[in-house]
């Protein structure tokens, strides 16, 4: 299970990051790191990409970022 | 003691505000993560040998754009002597993160805990002390936003100048910290001993600029294996997750969970990011800025600017605020309307009655005597005679012209349109009473033929009357008609009238016997090139003011989450959205906010179309055009701004199927930070220093270019000598030489003449100038030159019905060409010097501007005369050209990289 495949609403806890590129260094440093906790708050009106709710803060990415966050339901 | 103090922390934490505070400057701040993408050096308030300098807000050490690479490299240098790590308590935890890596540079860092206002009125405890043990570095609770705890950070940052000491920085696991001691052994012996971990932990992470600075280095492969056993993931994952893990140790797992209580936030979110809702607001919040400021508000204001103050004058008065009908312009329109209307009325009969067959003599003599400013063929004709309405001569010529008009049964027609522009009555002028049955009968049947087509208007005889009285149908008084209508006299006499700066300064020059091309430089280069200009600072004022908000309340960064899913279609981010919206005010800070995009491709193509939204200096085109033409209707000015996100679009989606932009994918990923009320002085204050840069140059540059301008139009070669050729010989001055040159360029968009190609011209120094240049051109201070200005273009186009068609063209070409100097300039700084990024941009904005003019020209006045030509068919292809670049297929198959997030993307939209 990916985050992109949280509902909106939904929230779990991150196990592990796939290799998605120079762009994972980054998801790293925004806080999503191994056991931290997130909430998908929205999507945007035409469904990408989300806002999710990491470490007390909103954070928007795109889903097909969001397909290389592997999470499990929390 | 001189010492350098480096502002470091996240994006958006308030850097800049602080960086504002200990220096007293005004850098601009905003409400979004990348307000500063550059570095700014300032000296300390109160101790000129602190300097500080303000860094482009980052989130980690890690280089992903290229304002972060800015921020590493300064602190790398090794310039500061302490780095104030400036930490948001509202998103603790992320903010300390980069705490952590910058305590490995060997500088010391003093903690600025900012927004801790806030987090009092939330009631939510933050212990600065325990962060402060734990960390070993000292805490100072700041709010920046309102000033407190800025001296005690400035003593705490000059003891740690005084006696500088590394912190100790954050310990990692055994198996790490043996592996990052083992990496520092085998770094190069030129790197200091404090900078080796930060080194060596880079150099683990696999950062490709690190690798490249330190060399030769032993291969990583074994150790990755090693790590990758024991923790199960990469290293630089495992350095990221002890980081996190420590600061969650230090603050308890439930700190983030008690700061999240931004209610209000969450609230505007609901509505503003709704599904449905969004894009409609989003588009309603677009609208209604350009709308308000260049419409409605702004409008009133520019022309008060422009009537008033840079025109004949204007009422000082209160009580028209309250009750406009009740003040003194209402009281001198009531006295003067009348007075205009009959003089009009009667300069139109006897320019009928000419045409009809009157002697000529008769009407130029009736013109002369009767008419308060009567034609200057009429009084050419009659050479030195003095008009006297009361001598016989006079009274004899008025009594023939009245017969022979009669007896032709000339009725002139004469219409007048409301302000409102809704209402139009059409007035049937005779003479004689035998013609009023005659005059009736055709008020009668254009009264019915208004009714047939539903029109707003109405038409009504009118008695000729040069002289006379008319007995009033109600109270039976005997009320002035015609001619006799008295002079209204001087605006002073019905309030306290503020005089024009063209009425004050043209009689003083007179006074002073200035000589006369001195006066014709003053009033009519000066005064109306750089009056009109000025005179459009309140609407950019207003535009200014309306930008803040938005740029203050935080909305900016939603509406790159609501585009990023469109704007990713044409190769580009959300975040393209903030360059846009920023150009709109000046396209130089614009350019250089694409810095925050992180791929490059997307990045030089967001530098090579921004500038294709209408900044402020463009904004006198739109108003000039959007009133002068469409008489004022509300769609143009957003229409405006329309094409320009529309040209942005479309070439995006044109150039990311060329080979240059194929392939890479643009990230996004963005913070959304919560709402702030921008405060009104810093609303005003922002408004104020952009309006103010305005001003100077208008004062500056737009002041030499308009001399410059009224220099080279007021003196030629006329039958080869070199001489003042002024107005009526405008067409041979140097101007219209150089103009002429090149206007040729500019047939098929439909603006052919000289003083259009000048202005593209002098456009190009700064875009202010191209109604600076049109003012000086075709009037002088005070005149309606933008009714010469259509004329002209009637003239080029051979047909009055192709005004609003050229006009419009003119609009789109100097709205959507190359930039400014200033903004090339800034263009060039981002490309990385003259190269052929640069001339891309600025071929691209060219033909780009180019070709829609051209298209918008030729097929308007193919629906317009329904004319079909040469250029028509160019047009036709230019068209299919623009069809075929947005629909084909890439020239090329886009690289795997690119496929592979595609794909679920569009399984999303599906």
């Amino acid at each position: 299970m990916t985050l992109n495949d949280v509902a909106v609403g939904g929230s779990c806890r991150v196990v592990k990051l796939h290799d998605g590129g120079e762009i994972r260094r980054r998801i790293m440093d925004m806080g999503i790191t191994k056991g931290t906790f997130i909430t998908v708050d929205k999507a945007a009106p035409l469904g990408d990409p989300i806002d999710v709710t990491v470490r007390g803060y909103h954070l928007s990415l795109r889903r097909a970022d969001a397909a290389n966050i592997e999470v499990e339901p929390a | 003691m001189s010492a350098t103090f480096a502002l470091v922390g996240n994006p958006n934490s308030g850097k800049t505000t602080l960086f504002n505070q200990l220096t007293g400057n005004r850098q601009f701040t905003g409400n979004w993560p990348g307000v500063t993408v550059e570095r700014k050096t300032g000296t300390c308030k109160g101790d000129h040998s602190i300097e500080v300098v303000d860094l482009p807000g980052i989130y980690s050490l890690s280089p992903y754009s290229n304002e972060e690479i800015v921020a590493r490299d300064y602190l790398a240098g090794g310039e500061a002597d302490v780095i104030i790590d400036i930490v948001d308590a509202t998103n603790i935890e992320r903010n300390l993160y980069l705490t952590t890596q910058l305590m490995e540079f060997g500088v010391p860092v003093v903690i600025a805990l900012n927004q801790m206002d806030i987090i009092r009125k939330r009631e939510v405890k933050i212990d600065s002390k325990l962060i402060s043990e734990t960390l070993g570095v000292p805490v100072v609770e700041i709010s920046a936003l309102h000033g407190d705890g800025i001296d005690e950070l400035l003593e705490t940052c000059k003891k740690a100048a005084e006696h500088p000491q590394a912190p100790d920085p954050v310990r990692f696991s055994e198996e790490m910290e043996s592996l990052i001691e083992h990496l520092q052994d085998d770094l190069p012996a030129g790197i200091k001993p404090e900078m080796r971990r930060f080194y060596a932990i880079k150099y683990l992470e696999r950062d490709a600029r690190v690798i490249g600075q330190l060399g030769n280095m032993p291969d990583l492969a074994d150790h990755e294996r090693a790590v990758e056993a024991r923790f199960g993931d990469k290293a630089d994952a495992v350095i990221t997750n002890e980081r996190y893990n420590a600061i969650e140790a230090m603050l308890g797992r439930e700190s983030q969970k008690q700061v999240n209580r931004a209610v209000n936030t969450e609230r505007i979110d609901k509505v503003v990011l709704n599904r449905v809702l969004a894009l409609p607001i989003f588009a309603l919040i677009i609208v209604a800025i350009y709308y308000i400021a260049i419409s409605t508000v702004g409008t009133y204001a520019t022309d008060w600017a422009n009537d008033g103050v840079f025109g004949d004058g204007w009422y000082l008065d209160p009580i028209a605020i309250v009750d406009p009908d009740a003040g003194a312009q209402a009281r001198y329109d009531e006295a003067a309307g009348p007075y205009e209307e009959a003089q009009t009325l009667a300069a139109t009969y006897l320019e009928a009655a000419a045409e009809d067959g009157v002697d000529q003599e008769l009407v130029d003599s009736v013109a002369v005597n009767f008419l308060a400013e009567p034609p200057e063929e009429a009084e050419y004709a009659l050479g030195d005679e003095e008009p006297d309405p009361e001598s016989p001569a006079a009274q004899r010529a008025l009594a023939d012209f009245e017969a022979q008009a009669a007896a032709r049964h000339i009725v002139a027609e004469y219409s007048v349109v409301d302000e409102e522009e809704t209402f139009e009555t059409d007035y049937f002028v005779y003479a004689g009473e035998e013609n009023e049955a005659l005059a009736q009968a055709m008020a009668d049947e254009r009264n019915e033929q208004i009714e047939a087509e539903g029109r707003s208007g109405a038409a009504e005889a009118v008695a000729y009357s040069f002289d006379g009285e008319a007995l009033d149908d109600e109270t039976g008084e005997a009320v002035p008609q015609g001619l006799a209508v008295p002079d209204p006299g001087e605006p002073q006499q019905y309030g306290l009238w503020i005089p024009g700066i063209p009425a004050l300064v043209g009689p003083a020059l007179e006074a002073v016997d200035c000589v006369p091309w001195l006066y014709d430089l003053i009033m009519d280069g000066i005064i109306a090139g750089v009056g009109a200009v000025l005179g459009f600072v309140p609407q950019i004022m207003i535009l200014f003011f309306l930008l803040a908000i938005l740029e203050g309340c935080g909305y900016m960064a939603r509406v790159t989450f609501i585009l990023d899913r469109i704007f990713r279609r044409f190769g580009l981010s959300g975040k393209t959205f903030i360059p846009m919206i920023v150009g709109t005010g000046c396209g130089v800070p614009g350019i250089m906010a694409s810095r925050t995009i992180e791929s490059e491709s997307s990045r030089h193509l967001t530098v090579m179309t921004t500038t294709f939204m209408p900044c402020s200096a463009k904004l006198p085109i739109i108003a000039l055009i959007s009133t002068a033409v469409f008489g004022g209707v509300w769609w143009v000015a957003p229409l405006a701004y329309f094409m320009g996100i529309a040209s942005i679009v479309m070439s995006g989606i044109i150039l990311k199927k060329t080979k240059p932009f194929l392939g890479e994918t643009t990230p996004y990923i963005m913070e959304l930070p919560e709402y702030r009320l921008p405060r009104f002085v810093d609303l005003l204050r922002s408004m104020w220093d952009r309006a103010w840069a305005f001003i100077k140059k208008a004062g500056t540059i737009i002041l030499l270019a308009t001399v410059a301008v009224w220099f080279l139009s007021g003196y030629g070669i006329y039958e080869g000598r070199f001489m003042w050729v002024g107005e009526e010989l405008m067409d041979y001055s140097f101007l219209a030489y150089f103009g002429n040159a090149f206007a040729w360029i500019f047939a098929p968009l439909g603006f052919a003449n000289w003083q259009s190609a000048s202005s593209v011209v002098t456009g190009l120094i700064a875009k202010e100038n191209v109604i600076g240049t049109m003012a000086v051109l075709f009037g002088g201070a005070g005149e309606t030159w933008s009714a010469a200005f259509l004329q002209s273009l009637g003239a080029t186009t051979g047909s009055a019905a192709l005004i609003p068609v050229a006009a419009f063209s003119f609009m789109t070409f100097q709205l959507l060409c190359c930039p400014c100097f200033a903004a090339m300039g800034a263009i060039k700084r981002e490309m990385g010097g003259f190269n052929k990024w640069f001339w891309a941009a600025i071929g691209w904005e060219c033909a780009w501007a180019y070709a829609l003019a051209l298209i918008i020209f030729q097929l308007g006045a193919l629906l317009v005369t329904g004319a079909f030509s040469l250029w028509t068919l160019v047009a036709l292809v230019l068209l299919g050209l623009l069809v075929w670049g947005l629909f084909r297929r890439p020239s090329a198959p886009a690289a795997p990289g690119a496929a592979v997030p595609a794909a679920p993307v569009g399984k999303e939209a599906a």
